[in-house]
């Protein structure tokens, strides 16, 4: 407490100073370089946004992915310093004691969700390809585009210092419940919840952005169902954001509140916040998890929607088949996104919550496994007889495809209340979270760099290398993963520093030295694709082609990286749906949207 | 364009919405809305209900009127409903859960 | 399959909607406003719903008598200038659009005004308020004549042990009201008819303490035990320098006879009783007053502007998304001026 009020004026004040810094270096840029600075920095440019966003989520990978090996160092090692750790986050300890093990989950999580995944997908991938798919010369709003960008940093420079402040970082798990993220000692909390902030900001500046462009900016010819499922995916990802973020934002302000402020709307009758007396106040905690659920579930489908949509267009093109029913893949995405909204009280069956809600939302949530069969169903009869070309986003869509059957299966059993009470706060959740966001999630991001890295830097990425980090990333992470459900149904608590306390849980401790050697296995193969990433960016290979991998969708349309702000050296126009593969009356096994019509120079061919 | 714009002011000035007619409205529900409070306070639940009947009004002229979602584009009115979905879905669940 | 080229020999345009692109990501941006407000007030029906109607073990009521009562009808007339405001940024944009540029620039400023009034206004009530003793962190104490006079200008009529009950939590004693059995006596008793304090008053007090010595570590009602200063530390202003947590626990350690000086010393140092109420009006006005504000500055960079003549009837939906904005803004007002002060 007294650390509190002594280092108060610090910590509040110096990320904001930080920023402040920024802001004043590139004015600075801006006067010196005016080129540089409108190229590299506040480009209007989507695609140098996407680029931005790709570069900067795959470096905060690296702290993300740090954080789960210390983690996984604790769960193997207990009690023993993490190397590196003590000089990375000047923790003397090295990140042993059981707070600093707190804040490391804490923060694995945050900064692979808001600072990896999400920015990924919707930021880096969503930006390049869907501005190109659908034929437009660039987003709706340009200046709304680079500001949905640098609104990041602002919750960069806060998540960073949050390591660094009295308290050594925020440690109330990533869903920061209260009343323990309202009691939480230290400013690291409170920088957390301003970094969310910012995050959210920068999500809705993008999300209207996404939604504008697609419904107002469309070439000509290039209906709602001539769109390719990475666009769709991405429209209805930017609708769940822009439904489901502002609620988050109100809660992490109401929460923001409470420990700054003083007000109660989380803190409990007889709970004691920051130096204050006991309060009568009688908020209400459960309240809390209802709003941030509320966000947070759909922020489950904006982690994963995207990725379905461009394993879509990658397995379409692998397989040379159009995607087996477009169509129910469009209206199974919509239905995700539906119910996605109102499933979310399936994180809260231990709260306390009513039963009957419970029972509610156990019903729903078992539904969305029917649009999600549809989907998976539609993938695997999209792969079944097909001619498909191994590539790497070949391999890196059926690990998609394989590893969402996996974790979508646990996620039904735990969707059945007794069977979540029974794992609720085990491995096996870890596991199922995991099989999704990385088993899924993360590989479709994989194959989505190797399939478009061609037209964003011209250059193509290093074959033998990329198929090294796919095969070793594939099978460190079953290794690493599968084993969590096993522990987990065994009991296995997560969120617990030094599990093998427990007498239950102290036969497990082999598993999770495997389990964490496997984890150091994986994350040394991320170095593969960060070498063969930037590497390949001065080095690769140079294409020029335009269409490299013969795919029939519009960004293929464009010259080998398109050249200069603007996208288009020809007038975009469709002339057909997004997947004309292996059409027998066609050439080629590929007929793309862009390539006009045999007869087009007649206007109406069958007029008499 | 601007022959066109004084070329028929009249015509032009008919096309407008009726937007002081609702503002007449607006106040006078305003009026009743402050006075409810102190006529009726025996039965609080019969004044919760008429003022939530009186906004709900309200809101809607607001936003078909003043906003033009009555003479827009159907697609703004389906954006516009959006947040009442949403806000249903969470207000349900938090009143059965209080 | 190939059918689909001979099929449209027509091109489909869904692209081209009539509106334009900024008005249509106005709406989204509403919409996204309107969800963060939706979870504002979904914070504010719950807690409110649960706040108990009464003094109990867990609870102040919402908005207990001995609160400042709200001036509905000065907030009734800020409303009617919002709603002013309103009607001449419609009548703006129809300027424009019968291309009348002294109307557009007329009405443009007296829309600006009428914000800024607002925002005026609410920031007098706040201050009025804050001065009062009421400020996001609760409800400052007040001895029970100045809640007997508060109550009674909001038109209740408490008796004075009931007025007590409100304050300092309700409690269960034998004999009636009027001839309470636990009445205290000895030393206590003294203190008591010294006249340092009222017989409810002291009352309650020794109520409430003796509930926590039996090891109920239930908080007892708000007023004397559960005063905070609360948040941020420092914000007590007793003149030795204590905080709300001292106080308390001076409080606790007191001699029955001595408690009556210890609470004078919380009064005096500000001490609040936390409630929601208080949390959720501040955040919510506020909420809405910082985006009739932005609102504000918005109209101000319009009307120079259109002083500069940059609007006609060609870009008058520039005109039309600010006036989105602003309907918005005084759209959610009707909500929130039903449901603060009205309900």
């Amino acid at each position: 407490m007294h650390l509190l009020e002594a280092t108060d004026f610090n910590v509040t004040t110096t990320p904001w100073l930080v920023i402040l810094g920024l802001c004043v270096l590139m004015a600075l840029v801006r006067l010196i370089a005016p080129k540089f600075y409108s190229h590299y920095l506040w480009s209007g440019d989507h695609k140098m946004i996407g680029k931005q966003f790709l570069v900067s989520s795959l470096l905060w990978a690296v702290v993300g992915g740090a954080l789960a090996l210390g983690v996984r160092w604790q769960l193997a090692w207990p009690g023993s310093e993490v190397p590196g750790f003590k000089a990375l986050f000047g923790w003397p300890d090295g990140g042993a004691a059981p707070e600093h093990y707190n804040i490391m989950f804490t923060m694995h999580a945050s900064v692979m969700i808001f600072f990896v995944i999400i920015p990924l997908l919707v930021g880096a991938f969503g930006n390049f390809v869907v501005p190109l798919q659908i034929g437009a010369q660039d987003m709706a709003f340009p200046f709304l585009n680079a500001l949905s960008y640098w609104l990041m940093w602002p919750a960069f420079i806060f998540m960073a210092f949050s390591f660094y402040v009295p308290g050594d970082g925020a440690g109330a798990g990533w869903t920061s419940y209260p009343p323990l993220s309202e009691t939480m000692l230290g400013d690291g909390q409170t920088l957390w919840c301003m970094g969310v902030w910012f995050v959210g900001w920068s999500s809705i500046c993008g999300a209207v952005n996404y939604i504008t462009t697609i419904v107002k900016m469309r070439a000509k010819g290039m209906t709602l169902f001539r769109m390719p499922l990475t666009s769709w995916s991405i429209l209805i990802t930017s609708i769940l954001v822009l439904c489901a973020t502002p609620v988050l934002g109100s809660a992490v302000t109401m929460l923001l509140m409470d420990r700054e402020f003083g007000s109660s709307f989380f803190v409990p009758a007889a709970r004691v916040v920051s130096d204050a007396a006991q309060a009568t106040g009688g908020g209400q905690v459960i309240l809390w998890q209802h709003l941030f659920w509320f966000y947070s579930h759909p922020a489950v489908y904006i982690l994963v929607l995207p990725a379905m949509g461009m394993v879509s267009d990658m397995l379409a093109n692998a397989c040379r088949k159009p995607v087996f029913g477009y169509r129910p893949m469009v209206y199974s995405l919509i239905a995700i996104a539906f119910l996605g909204f109102v499933v979310w009280g399936h994180h809260m069956f231990q709260s306390g919550m009513n039963p009957a809600l419970g029972r509610t939302f156990m019903i729903a949530t078992m539904m969305i496994a029917l649009p999600s069969a549809v989907k998976t169903f539609n993938w695997l009869a999209t792969i079944y007889r097909s001619q498909m070309q191994l590539e790497v986003h070949t391999l890196c869509s059926l690990a998609f495809v394989s590893m969402w059957i996996i974790g979508g299966l646990s996620g039904i059993f735990m969707a059945a209340t007794p069977v979540d009470i029974q794992i609720h706060d085990t491995y096996a959740i870890v596991a199922h979270i995991h099989y999704i966001v990385f088993g899924s999630t993360l590989f479709s991001v994989f194959g989505a760099i190797y399939y478009w890295y061609p037209k964003m830097f011209g250059r193509t990425m290093n074959k033998p290398l990329a198929y090294t980090h796919f095969i070793v990333t594939f099978v460190a992470f079953q290794f690493t993963f599968f084993p969590m459900h096993v522990v987990g149904s065994r009991g296995m608590l997560r969120r617990t520093a030094d599990p093998y306390f427990y007498g239950n849980l102290q036969g497990m401790l082999p598993v999770n030295q495997l389990m964490t050697v496997a984890a150091l296995i994986l994350g040394a193969a991320q170095l593969v694709l960060a070498i063969n990433f930037f590497w390949s960016m001065f080095a690769g290979k140079v294409c020029t082609e335009r269409n490299p991998w013969k795919a029939t969708t519009m960004e293929w349309n464009t010259p080998t990286p398109p050249v200069g702000h603007g996208n288009f050296d020809v007038i975009p126009e469709a002339h057909r749906g997004p997947y004309e593969y292996a059409d027998p009356d066609a050439a080629e096994d590929f007929t793309p949207q862009f390539q006009a019509p045999a007869g087009s120079a007649k206007p109406v061919p069958h007029a008499h | 364009m601007s022959h066109q714009d004084h070329a028929h002011p009249a015509a032009t000035a008919h096309a407008h919405p009726p937007y002081l007619k609702v503002f007449a409205l607006l106040v006078a529900l305003t009026v009743v809305e402050v006075v409810v409070p102190f006529v009726l306070t025996g039965s609080r639940g019969i004044a919760a209900t008429l003022l939530i009947v009186i906004s709900v009004v309200k809101i809607l002229f607001i936003a078909r009127y003043f906003m033009h979602l009555k003479f827009d584009a159907k697609i703004l009115g389906l954006v516009a409903c959006a947040p009442l979905v949403c806000a249903s879905i969470l207000s349900f669940v938090l009143l059965w859960d209080h | 399959m190939s059918s689909d080229h001979h099929a449209l020999p027509h091109i489909e345009t869904e692209g081209n909607f009539e509106f334009t692109n900024g008005k249509f990501a106005m709406w989204l941006l509403i919409v996204s406003d309107a969800m963060a407000f939706i979870g504002f007030l979904g914070a504010y029906m719950v807690l409110r719903i649960s706040a108990v109607g009464e003094p109990s073990l867990t609870g102040l009521p919402w908005q207990p008598a001995w609160s400042l009562p709200m001036d509905l009808i000065l907030t009734g007339l800020n409303t009617f200038v919002l709603i002013c405001s309103s009607v001449t940024m419609v009548k703006a944009l129809a300027a424009l659009q019968d291309g009348n540029q002294a109307g557009l620039k007329k009405y443009l400023a007296m829309t600006m005004l009428g914000g800024a009034f607002f925002v005026s206004f609410q920031y007098y009530e706040w201050t009025h308020f804050v001065h009062e003793g009421i400020t996001i962190q609760g409800m400052k104490l007040v001895d029970l004549d100045t809640a007997m006079t508060r109550g009674a200008a909001a038109g209740n009529k408490l008796t004075k042990l009931e007025m007590a009950a409100q304050m300092y939590g309700k409690r269960r004693f034998e004999g009636t009201p009027d001839a309470p059995a636990a009445l205290p006596t000895g030393k206590g008793a003294q203190d008591f008819r010294s006249g340092n304090f009222t017989e409810a008053e002291y009352l309650f007090l020794e109520l409430a303490v003796r509930d926590r010595a039996n090891a109920d570590l239930r908080p007892v009602q708000g007023g004397i035990i559960h005063h905070t200063a609360y948040g941020v530390p420092g914000t007590t202003n007793d003149p030795k320098g204590r905080t709300g947590r001292e106080l308390q626990e001076e409080l606790e350690a007191a001699e029955p006879a001595q408690r009556g000086s210890v609470i004078q010393a919380h009064r005096a140092a500000g001490s609040r009783v936390a409630s929601l109420f208080c949390s959720s009006f501040y955040v919510l006005t506020g909420f809405h007053g910082l985006h009739v504000a932005v609102g504000v500055l918005y109209l101000g960079i319009l009307l120079i502007r259109a002083f500069q003549g940059a609007y006609t009837r060609a870009n008058s939906s520039i005109i039309e998304v600010a006036g989105l904005y602003w309907h918005f803004v005084d759209l959610v007002w009707v909500l929130l001026f039903m449901l603060i002060y009205l309900i």
